[in-house]
């Protein structure tokens, strides 16, 4: 697309603002930003055009049966078991008061913060036969519990890591939803009929659009996820595409798996607009009344604090306590100037992109509410992209661009040193940029959805400019989505792994690398430090914006 | 841009962008030294950082690294074209070495201290990569299950006397594909696929896990026999942990086809790539790296068979005695790798 287009596109359309203002800096990031997420593709679109590659057939009639049913069986099991788990959760934790219930409202998010690569790698050493829980059995009661963990399916073991781990992104979504949920439709509800008819009747469908949001940014990540499917072994697509580009140095071929991996991904995006425009329910009234929690007490609060508290032992505590008795194996040696570089290095990189990340979603979600036009809500999708593709490819198309804009740059500024972007951290940042956007862009789009556009209109009427106003009168209001958002893009960064090892610069390890050498050398005890060093700065900051967000409850819609 | 008065934060912002803008300036120069050597690996094992810092103390060089897995290493080499940062490319498969060989984005190494260190064997025909180390793929079995002498070939193991005893890893992993390449190029390919299929049929579980998992499923009793590289042996027989220490100990290594083709070893080895910007000090870190005193170090940290015959081997490897190994060329790993998970795919390994 244009700039031309897009300038003549948004000065016709229809909009408070768009007056004279049809190409301004805010139209500028948003152009820019989708440009960035789109170069990636463009770099790698020939391959779009070129014949089928050698292996395609057979990979057509022998595989790709299999790798559907694969694919489809771990993204739709783990999608039903976070909706399971992170939907139970919200309910019970925002509709009843117990014991604990403050701890659990904290811990139930801390989970986000272990990669599920680490987790499976956690659940292998815990459970395996060299594991402590083996181990103790075998010893004190000659039990063997290695035929029963045998006889669980790679699958399951999958299904279970992505459920324990990603929950939280369903929960989440769910308790932020029924938190400014109106009372008196609950207690109407209650009156007319029991508790369980309650969840059935108004608590599902009311929650159900934010739950499938959860559940489908859920199988995203489970779509792209390299980690975990090559650790049992899994063919997925992520991994097929793998093993045909660089195992069978097909690229062609690997090029129409990421299409129909893409063409899921679409799916899953059509599924969640159609849900999300069919069930919209907003019960705002003007006497606000929020829901109070109900007092469990006796079996009820056990059943309640056994359900969170295996939960957050699954999630967080199991895979935390596994990497600490590794660690008091392996810590001789372990501190090492390597893993002091790699955390320095993962949180500076973190952060930046983050930052980066931040400001390009709030101009282009500003641009898209000031300025809308036609190809705003495309674009915006379009975005997902980057999400979605697997790291590698996404990885390929950075390199394959940025490699032949050096030699642009070198042309250009003959001062500067040799291969200036590909030597540097730019790749890794730029790469992040594509793939985390989407996050990043989600969340300012929320916070500016409750504001609405009332209160920018106000302060433009009375003369302040767009800038202006977006710093005085939005920015404030949003803050928390601000700070949410890039909590969110700082962990899933942080948790990255696939991008890191392709792109960063010489001598740098981010830890997450760190983690898959040892891994990949199959001494898992080593893992423990620098997993440690991803969990804890990830909880860190998890807890962090929790205490941040502490003013959110407050929160400004329909007052 | 609508006339706005700028607040007082966007010049901070602004200041930040700038200071955002030095440190990648900064991360660039940094990359920039003058006597240096870009090395892209897929070894990640601590030998070799400890033989990296050894040679820059040495000559003043400096080693730079990215470590990633090799195939996507060898994308990035050709994506990169003239303009490619790596001077070397190390990795841990033959075949995979060819595979670079074939890309066309290798040179020639032109040394004769290297060919002096490591035998033509363990070398391309035309230098386009040398070896550093080797490793063999040798079957385990329980010592308490297995009698040695029930063993005997690779070809062994698809015969129906070991059914339900066999637990394999997926065939994704790049070692089992290498051996099945090896098994085309010496059997051919019915007797291969074929091969397949029997092993398939005597698995005792399906395929999981890595080699080091396969030693711990034959202690915890879930089948008799895998296949397993010797230096996980040794990694797992000084392991920190204590418990992989003792499943380890109650396994046996057997080195099959002794009378026949011999056992299957693999080559780890280093390319000189086509574009290599600091020639020279490639090479110079190649003859370093072949040298005994670095060989003997591969030995000694990570338990594999040095590719230099002059240095001496771990005593763990020592104790072992020497083997017949399979007389092929590497470059059969890599023609035969496709047909090789094909067969992989029909023979229901999965």
């Amino acid at each position: 697309m244009s700039f031309r287009a897009l300038a003549h596109v948004t000065r016709h359309a229809r909009s408070f603002n768009d007056r004279a203002e049809g190409w301004n800096g805010w139209t500028a990031i948003r152009a820019l930003a989708f440009l960035c997420v789109l170069l990636p593709f463009l770099a790698l679109a020939g391959g779009l055009f070129s014949p089928p590659g050698e292996h395609w057939p057979y990979v057509r009639d022998h595989l790709l049966r299999a790798y559907f049913t694969e694919t489809l069986l771990v993204t739709l099991g783990a999608g039903v078991f976070v909706g399971m788990i992170g939907v139970g959760l919200a309910w019970v934790v925002s509709l009843h008061e117990f014991r604990g219930r403050r701890f659990f409202d904290l811990a139930l998010v801390l989970p986000l913060a272990v990669p599920p690569y680490i987790a499976a790698y956690a659940y292998e050493g815990l459970l395996g036969y060299t594991g402590v829980i083996q181990v103790f059995l075998r010893r004190h009661f000659d039990f063997s519990l290695a035929r029963l963990t045998t006889e669980i399916p790679a699958q399951a073991w999958a299904i279970w890591v992505f459920g324990v781990t990603l929950f939280p992104y369903v929960y989440l979504l769910t308790r932020a939803f029924l938190r400014h949920q109106s009372a008196a439709l609950f207690e109407n509800a209650l009156l007319l009929g029991g508790r369980a008819r309650l969840f059935r009747r108004v608590g599902l469908p009311l929650l159900w659009p934010s739950a499938t949001a959860g559940v489908i940014l859920v199988c995203l990540e489970v779509l792209n996820d390299f980690g975990v499917s090559s650790h049992y072994g899994l063919t997925t697509f992520t991994t097929a595409i793998f093993a045909a580009w660089f195992g069978m140095g097909d690229a062609d071929t690997a090029i129409r798996l990421a299409l129909i991996l893409l063409g899921l991904v679409f799916f899953a995006l059509l599924i969640r607009k159609a849900l999300h425009d069919a069930r919209r329910y907003h019960v705002v009234s003007s006497q606000e009344k929020w829901l109070s929690p109900q007092r469990l007490r006796g079996w009820p609060q056990a059943g309640v604090l056994l359900f969170c508290g295996l939960v957050f032992l699954a999630g967080f505590l199991a895979p935390l306590l596994q990497m600490l008795h590794w660690l008091r194996l392996s810590w001789r040696g372990a501190f090492t100037a390597d893993l002091g570089g790699a955390l320095f290095y993962t949180l500076g990189v973190s952060s930046v992109a983050a930052l980066f990340i931040m400001i390009a979603a709030t101009g282009t979600a500003n641009a898209n509410r000031l300025f809308r036009s036609r190809l705003s809500a495309p674009l915006s999708q379009g975005a997902t992209l980057g999400y979605a593709i697997p790291s590698a490819v996404l990885a390929i198309g950075v390199i394959s661009f940025f490699t032949g804009a050096d030699r642009w740059i070198a042309a250009i500024f003959p001062f500067l040193p040799e291969r200036f972007l590909s030597m540097s951290s730019f790749l890794l940042v730029f790469a992040y940029g594509v793939r985390f956007f989407t996050i990043g862009y989600q969340s300012v789009e929320a916070g500016f959805a409750k504001i609405g556009r009332v209160y920018a209109e106000a302060s433009r009427t009375l003369g302040r400019g767009v800038t202006a106003t977006f710093l005085r009168v939005d920015m404030p209001m949003i803050r928390h989505a601000l700070l949410g958002g890039s909590a969110l893009v700082f962990i899933d960064i942080l948790k990255e792994l696939p991008l890191g090892l392709l792109l960063r610069p010489f001598n740098t390890e981010t830890l997450g690398t760190l983690v898959y050498h040892f891994a990949n050398n199959e001494a898992l005890e080593e893992t423990a430090l620098p997993s440690l060093c991803i969990i804890l700065s990830g909880a860190v900051f998890l807890l962090l914006t929790k205490v941040w967000g502490k003013g959110d409850e407050t929160h400004v819609s329909g007052n | 841009m609508p006339h706005t008065k700028m607040p007082a934060g966007a010049v901070s912002v602004r200041k930040c962008l700038a200071a955002l803008g030095g440190l990648w300036v900064f991360l660039g120069l940094s990359a920039a030294f003058a006597q240096e050597v870009n090395l892209y690996s897929a070894r990640h094992y601590e030998s070799d950082k400890t033989l990296y810092a050894l040679f820059e103390k040495e000559t003043g060089i400096k080693v730079n690294v990215v470590s990633a897995n090799a195939p996507e290493l060898i994308e990035r080499i050709k994506r990169e074209g003239a303009s490619t940062n790596a001077d070397l490319f190390i990795t841990v498969d033959g075949g995979v070495l060819n595979t670079a060989k074939n890309a066309g984005i290798l040179q020639a190494i032109v040394s004769p201290i290297t060919l002096e260190n490591v035998p033509a064997a363990l070398r391309e025909r035309e230098n386009h990569w040398v070896g550093l180390t080797t490793r063999a793929r040798v079957i385990v079995y329980s010592k308490a299950r297995v009698r040695p002498d029930q063993l005997s070939t690779y070809e062994d193991l698809a015969s129906p006397k070991w059914k339900g005893k066999i637990v394999a890893r997926p065939s994704s992993g790049l070692y089992d594909q290498s051996l099945l390449a090896s098994l085309i190029a010496l059997d051919g390919e019915e007797k291969a696929l074929a091969w397949v299929k029997g092993v398939a049929a005597n698995f005792a579980r399906p395929p999981k896990g890595n080699d080091r998992a396969q030693a711990k499923d034959i202690v915890a009793g879930l089948g008799d026999v895998a296949l397993m590289n010797t230096y996980y042996i040794g990694q797992m027989l000084h392991s920190k942990d204590p418990e992989e220490v003792r499943a380890a100990q109650e396994v046996g290594i057997f080195f099959p086809n002794q009378k026949t083709t011999g056992t299957h070893r693999n080559v780890s080895g280093v390319a000189l790539t086509k574009h290599a910007k600091n020639p020279e000090n490639a090479i110079r870190f190649i003859e370093f790296l072949t040298s005994v005193p670095a060989q003997e170090r591969f030995s000694a940290d990570n338990y594999e068979f040095p590719a230099n015959p002059k240095a001496r081997k771990h005593p763990l490897l020592e104790s072992w005695g020497t083997f017949r190994t399979q007389d092929i060329d590497f470059s059969a790993l890599s023609a035969h790798n496709a047909k090789a998970i094909r067969f992989f795919a029909e023979g229901g390994w999965k």
